[in-house]
């Protein structure tokens, strides 16, 4: 593990609610700048923390329960602009097409220890599929993972999601 | 803050330079990392992440809570 003051910019989904017609679809790049150590697929970047913990008891914990975040940010590595070059294999799809998208989310963290990015699943009908990303109507998703289970975005009528951060599509039949 | 570090901050690139606070509140000691966006006698503001060229998550901090002021040198922060 490494820890490091980087810059980092990446790609997260995007959703758009009926009172917000003007809002674009297209994805927008995100920067963000913090301490940044890597986790398996994940990478934190931590905005703000507590100066290191004198005793060592807290120094265990933060061992076995991972970092205790002030404020931050967890970012799927496939969300980093360097390392989303190879999006996932797509099944065959068309305009009107119902799908189920798992996908990694980027999660904010304050006040809490370090986990996991989230994984989502999106159920919706396919508006487009670009070269990047996916656009979906009528979307209805839930974070599937940590537990438990909660709904997200539930007024959204319009979800983005870059094909970087998708794990894996089924279309029903 | 001293008038050295308000000096150190005045004299920097506002909306450019990657600097590191800590922020002694309430007996913790803070550590944090941003890019300085404003600073008077009073405060000091720093943005962490932004959308699209616009900042979506900052802090502004009263100067008295400001203990230790580093400027990054851009040599030492890498891309990701």
């Amino acid at each position: 593990m490494t820890t490091n003051i980087r810059k980092v910019q990446f790609v997260d989904a995007a959703y758009r609610t009926d009172s917000e017609t003007n809002k674009g679809l297209d994805l927008k790049p995100h920067e963000a700048c913090g301490y940044v150590t890597e986790h398996g697929d994940s990478i934190l970047v931590t905005f703000i923390q507590r100066m290191r913990p004198t005793s060592l008891y807290a120094r265990i914990v933060a061992l076995i329960l991972g970092p205790m975040v002030v404020k931050g940010l967890v970012i799927p590595k496939n969300a980093l602009h360097t390392q989303n070059d190879t999006p996932v294999e797509l099944p065959e799809m068309v305009e009107g097409d119902i799908v189920s998208v798992t996908w990694a989310d980027v999660v904010y963290i304050a006040n809490n220890r370090f986990r996991q990015a989230h994984t989502m699943r999106t159920r919706g009908v396919v508006q487009e599929v670009r070269n990047n990303d996916i656009v979906l109507r009528n979307p209805t998703t839930k974070r599937i993972w940590p537990f438990p289970r909660r709904e997200h975005a539930h007024n959204a009528t319009q979800m983005v999601l870059p094909l970087c951060l998708i794990k894996s599509i089924k279309v029903a039949s | 803050m001293t008038s050295e570090q308000l000096q150190q901050l005045q004299g920097a690139s506002v909306g450019e330079q990657v600097v590191e606070l800590e922020v002694e509140r309430e007996g913790n000691v803070y550590q944090m990392v941003g890019v300085l966006m404003q600073v008077t006698e009073d405060s000091v503001r720093i943005a962490f992440s932004s959308k699209n060229d616009k900042v979506v998550d900052a802090l502004t901090l009263p100067a008295e809570e400001i203990v230790g002021v580093r400027l990054i040198p851009e040599s030492e922060i890498s891309q990701v």
